[in-house]
């Protein structure tokens, strides 16, 4: 087996981004994944996408990444989600073709040039003779492959179980074999591991299921993209439905609790809290008489249907007696049970914000094995370890996104700096710059940097500019254009601002009202300005919301500004903690271990108090 | 030699007492080995080596090189945690004289205490987590009240009244953003409607933060009034009889009285107590077209005086009644208390309606003075205990100018909400509201935190 200078290990989301990027960047790579026929498998629910996570992907996206792309091919559904709820928290989600979608990822792997596939199991990583530094791989046929450095992304895979009530099976996903051997190497070497566990609910022959019972949630016909190359694909528009649990449905399931793996204590490793099991939901809220579920598409050309909101690891009999339960499912039949896994993870403590290991230089860790959950925080580390992967084989500065550049800034800062002990999500309020990270902004924040670093495409670098350069052009319209007369003929809601700057108009919550009732962004601005007609949707959009929301754009920054001098302030990287005198304990061992390089990072910290943070404050504002 | 907060290795000493002569005085000690130290100048050592916390010991302090007795004292002896600064403390109370006090603290400083930096207590029991700012300032202010209105109000805020009150209403912002954020981070169609609040409550709940915010901003005019005294000043026409009406007060001979006009000039300044308010009355020069620079240059700050004051009172000579000038003044000052002097004098008529009548020379009508004074002051201080119970006073310009930008924060997320501006723009203003208060307690570090706060406290506290 001939050496590459990279190696990612684990074809899940993170493993195809940091392949991808790689790759992309010149780096002589090899994926070596469990099994091919698995790449880019959605574990879980059959959509992409959402609250933050979509503005997550469209980030991805902007950076030359792939998932954008992936969504948008493979899509079943499309929807706007928070439409009412002010533009910083809306975001694009699609219900997606899960074989589809993984037969598209393996396919942009396989088409990359510098990139090879191997189906193995990585079981141990081989340092250098001085321990420093990672020089290749260690696989389950004895096979050894050397690299510079290596990307691992194992997912749910490393020494993972699998539990449906009182049984226990080894797998990282239901009929997938987990990859034994690597978490316990690591462990052995030292690396901070430990255990999380997840949960998915059951999947529903459809054909089974008396769908006229339930109410259905359509798709919006608006053309909605994650990827700003904004190709239209011809993809199908499927519904989902909704129905309600019941008294009775919570019956049979606080009578199987007994017999439930996570309440008779056989699960260790913390779950996600806000992604609970339904058996979760009925003990932590006995007064609710129901809970919302939803079913979903697995796929166009499939039977199979995911109950969304059900995640379960009940046995099966009261599983499917709870199912039975459920309105216009009274005769459902189970193809894949619910159930839940349990698996190694890495404290990501032990990272910088590189993503690269503190304990072993070359070593990047990305996706779940760092405590998150969810496909598009995975795809994010995937696509930054990638890049700083690469660039750590040219001697170069690593790339960090800032908290208040990216959601992806933030969720690495996250992090590494808080280190979750239970699966960490992407959430809007986790964001500082809400209002700045907007999902339609994502290129105008990131593609610049996408493009110097090489990863952005020609067609993608063309596109951008003329996206651009249409947004300058209607803002420039806007602000050089004055409410008329007219204009109140055809807007009454802009009579208050006659005469007015048509830009500072435009912050008038009442004009935003009308925005959102027009068909498009584009109707409405050509009905003022004529011109406005020959700009792409996307560009009008942007340059509306940037208007409408002008005022608290530049509040945030101003909050966000005030808080930054200590924000930044940078604390050496040598620095010795217990060189502070009276540093509380605690304070002092969680600081060694993160090492902030920032004092807003020490400050997000756990187990930092205000006082320790104090002391941390003048020692390095005053160098004392 | 410079030395810094931080080195917090060292114990620390100063006076805690005005210095000065008085009956006692009392010396701070708190710091590693402050206990062990200390009873290396005292007889019986052991006593206080091996004394309890919260313990009064009582013996001799000494110097132990010289072997001499120095004072006979009395030590209060505290154990870390359980003192002011969280660390073992000792305070000596010793006789007031100034050569006591300086021998004492030389001989402690020759055992290794070193003297305090301004605030240093202050600030080794924040650090200590024993204290918020806010408390601590409270500290600061106790120690320089200056009447017992504003003995009381610091009291109260080193009880923690007001701390409670700023950390109660970040916390129902905190739980009002949380309300907003569970809108904000799920999606409208999959939260379900049960778990939320309707927005009418939540609205209704921001209306009643803003309006606690209000309240404990008004309080310190009322506070700081009480804290740093009300500046009274006495304004009108030469010769009207003002410096004679600041020496009835003062009941002291302390302004030059004469019948030629243009007698005051520089203004003059002293502290009065008035029913438990500190008064800050000013004499000041009478007000005409001046005769000469210098008392032009009165005049002007007469007129300074009266814009910065929190109440005037005006004076004219009821012989020689209303003129030019007393009109101008009066109208822009409506509210000044109207003094008719003079009325002991035969040729005085009496005061028109309004006019307080009163005589400088002989006293009469001082009484209604005082009283009018007082029903002023008591309107301004925010209407006495009764009224202001619920919302503790407080009397620091940090806070309430944090207190301000809070409540400009609040009453945007208010007219944001009123206009139907999405919530992820009202959520903003609400963070930045919560934010601000955070600012007040320390819970939210920002830099002048050190810079200012601790700066500015006195020695010893
Ligand atoms: C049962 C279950 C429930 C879930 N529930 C949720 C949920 O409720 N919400 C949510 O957001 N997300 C959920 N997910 C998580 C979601 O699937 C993951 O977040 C996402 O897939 C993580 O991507 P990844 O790239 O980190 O890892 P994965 O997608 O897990 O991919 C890891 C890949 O690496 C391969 N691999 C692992 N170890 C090795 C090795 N040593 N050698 C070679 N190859 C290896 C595996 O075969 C696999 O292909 C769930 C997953 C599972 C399995
Ligand atoms: N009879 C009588 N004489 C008074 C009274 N008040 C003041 N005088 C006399 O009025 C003269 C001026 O008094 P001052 O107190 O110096 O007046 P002032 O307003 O301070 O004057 P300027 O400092 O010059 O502005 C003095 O001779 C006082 O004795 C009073 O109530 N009755
Ligand atoms: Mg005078």
């Amino acid at each position: 087996m001939g050496d590459y200078e990279a190696i990612v290990i684990g074809g899940g989301h993170a493993g195809i981004e940091a392949a991808l990027a790689l790759a992309r960047l010149g780096a002589k790579s090899l994926l070596i994944t469990q099994n091919p026929d698995n790449i880019g498998k959605m574990s879980c629910n059959p959509a992409i996408g959402g609250l933050a996570k979509g503005n997550l992907v469209r980030e991805i996206d902007a950076l030359g990444g792939q998932m954008g792309i992936l969504a948008d091919a493979s899509s079943l559904q499309l929807r706007m989600l928070n439409l009412s709820r002010g533009a910083a928290v809306q975001a694009p989600r699609a219900q997606s073709d899960k074989a589809l979608y993984s037969e598209l990822a393996r396919r942009s792997l396989e088409d990359q040039p510098n990139l090879s596939i191997l189906m193995d199991t990585v079981v141990d990583i081989i340092p250098s003779s001085d321990g420093r530094r990672i020089e290749g791989v260690l696989t389950e046929r004895g096979i050894t492959i050397g690299a510079k450095v290596v990307v691992l992304t194992t997912g749910t895979f490393m020494e993972a179980k699998l539990f449906i009530g009182q049984w226990i099976g080894p797998g990282g996903r239901l009929g997938e074999p987990a990859a034994v051997g690597l978490g316990s190497a690591l462990r052995s070497r030292g690396f901070p591991v430990d255990r999380m566990k997840t949960g998915t609910p059951a999947r529903i022959a459809a054909s089974s299921i008396d769908f006229s019972r339930l109410d259905v949630q359509q798709g919006e016909t608006k053309p909605i993209f994650f990827s700003f190359l904004e190709k239209e694909y011809q993809r199908p528009n499927l519904p989902c439905y909704i129905l309600w649990t019941s008294e009775k449905t919570h019956e049979v399931i606080r009578g199987g609790l007994d017999r439930s793996p996570l309440f008779s204590g056989q699960i260790v490793g913390k779950g996600p809290r806000y992604c609970p099991s339904i058996e979760d939901k009925v003990v932590r809220f006995p007064d609710r008489s129901k809970h919302q579920a939803f079913i979903e598409p697995e796929g166009q050309y499939t039977n199979e249907v995911y109950l969304n909101g059900l995640s379960s690891s009940l046995p099966e009999d009261v599983q499917l007696a709870f199912y039975h339960s459920l309105p216009g499912l009274e005769n459902a039949r189970i193809v894949r049970p619910a159930y839940a896994v349990e698996y190694d993870y890495l404290e990501a403590a032990s990272l910088y914000a590189s993503l690269e290991s503190k304990l072993l230089s070359g070593l990047y860790v990305a996706g779940q094995t760092n405590g998150t959950s969810g496909y598009e925080e995975a795809a994010a580390q995937g696509l930054m370890a990638g890049i700083n992967a690469r660039r750590k084989l040219d001697g170069l500065e690593p790339v960090i996104l800032s908290r208040d550049e990216a959601y992806i800034g933030v969720l690495i800062d996250d992090l590494v700096t808080l280190s979750p002990k239970e699966p960490y999500r992407m959430f809007t309020s986790r964001a500082e710059r809400r209002l700045a990270l907007r999902h339609d902004s994502a290129d105008l924040r990131l593609t610049p940097l996408g493009i110097s670093l090489g990863l952005v495409s020609e067609e993608r670098k063309d596109k951008f500019e003329k996206r651009k350069n249409g947004i300058d052009e209607i803002q420039h319209l806007i602000s050089s254009r004055r409410v008329r007369k007219a204009d109140i003929d055809t807007i009454e809601a802009l009579r208050p601002h006659l005469g007015e700057s048509l830009e500072v108009a435009l912050r008038d919550p009442f004009l935003g009202k009308v925005m959102d009732e027009s068909a498009s962004a584009r109707d409405f601005m050509s009905r003022l300005i004529p011109e406005a007609k020959e700009y792409p949707e996307s560009s009008t959009q942007t340059a509306l919301l940037e208007a409408r929301y002008k005022g608290y754009l530049e509040k945030e920054s101003r909050i966000a500004s005030r808080l930054d001098r200590s924000e930044r302030l940078r604390i050496p990287s040598d620095f010795d903690y217990r060189a502070i005198p009276g540093l509380s304990k605690e304070a002092m061992e969680k600081l060694e271990a993160v090492k902030p390089l920032t004092l807003g990072q020490a400050a997000r910290v756990t187990g930092v108090r205000k006082s320790d943070l104090a002391l941390l404050y003048i020692v390095v504002s005053r160098g004392t | 030699m410079s030395r810094s907060y931080l080195d917090r290795g060292r114990p620390i000493a100063a006076l805690a007492t005005v210095p000065g002569r008085s009956a006692l005085a009392v010396i701070r000690c708190s710091g590693p080995r402050t206990i062990e130290l200390c009873a290396q100048c005292f007889s019986p050592a052991t006593a206080l080596a091996s004394a309890p916390g919260y313990s009064m010991v009582h013996g001799w302090f000494n110097d132990p090189r010289k072997d001499e007795r120095i004072d006979e004292v009395l030590a209060a002896v505290f154990r870390a945690p359980h003192s002011f600064t969280g660390e073992d403390s000792v305070e000596l109370y010793c006789h007031g004289s100034s050569a006591v006090v300086a021998r004492v603290l030389v001989v402690l400083e020759e055992r290794g205490f070193s003297p305090a930096l301004p605030g240093e207590f202050s600030f080794r029991a924040f650090i200590n987590g024993k204290t918020d700012l806010v408390k601590a300032e409270a500290v600061n202010e106790l120690a320089s009240a200056n009447c017992e209105a504003a003995r009381q109000d610091a009291l109260e805020r080193l009880s923690g009244t007001l701390s409670k009150a700023y950390k109660d209403l970040r916390d129902d912002l905190l739980d009002l953003l949380a309300e907003l954020e569970a809108r904000l981070d799920y999606p409208s169609d999959e939260i379900e409607d049960e778990e939320l609040e309707p927005e009418s409550g939540l609205f209704a709940r921001l209306q009643s933060c803003r309006d606690r915010v209000r309240r404990l901003a008004e309080g310190y005019i009322a506070g700081k009034l009480r804290q740093e005294g009300a500046l009274v000043v006495v304004a009108g026409r030469p010769n009207a009889g003002k410096s004679s009406l600041f020496n009835l007060v003062l009941r002291e001979e302390r302004a030059i009285v004469s019948s030629e006009p243009g007698t005051t000039r520089d203004w003059l300044e002293v502290w009065v107590e008035l029913s438990g308010y500190a008064l800050r009355l000013v004499d000041t020069a009478g007000l005409r077209q001046a005769l000469g620079e210098i008392e032009a240059e009165g005049v002007k700050r007469s007129l300074e005086l009266s814009a910065r004051a929190e109440l005037v009172l005006y004076m004219v000579d009821g012989r020689k009644g209303l003129s030019e000038e007393d009109l101008t003044y009066l109208e822009r000052y409506p509210e000044a208390i109207k003094l008719w002097n003079k009325i002991d004098l035969d040729e005085c008529p009496e005061p028109p309606p309004g006019w307080l009548g009163l005589s400088a020379k002989k006293g009469a009508g001082l009484p209604e003075l005082e009283a009018a004074i007082r029903e002023r002051l008591f309107a301004i201080a925010g209407g006495g205990a009764a009224s202001q119970k619920e919302t503790p006073r407080l009397a620091n310009a940090r806070q309430k100018t944090l207190l301000d930008q809070c409540l400009a924060a609040l009453d945007s997320a208010q007219a944001a909400a009123a206009r139907g501006l999405p919530l992820d723009a009202l959520a903003l203003d609400i963070r930045e509201a919560a934010d601000y208060l955070g600012q007040i307690s320390g819970e939210i570090t920002s830099d002048e935190i050190f810079d200012r706060i601790f700066g500015a406290f006195c020695l010893g506290k």
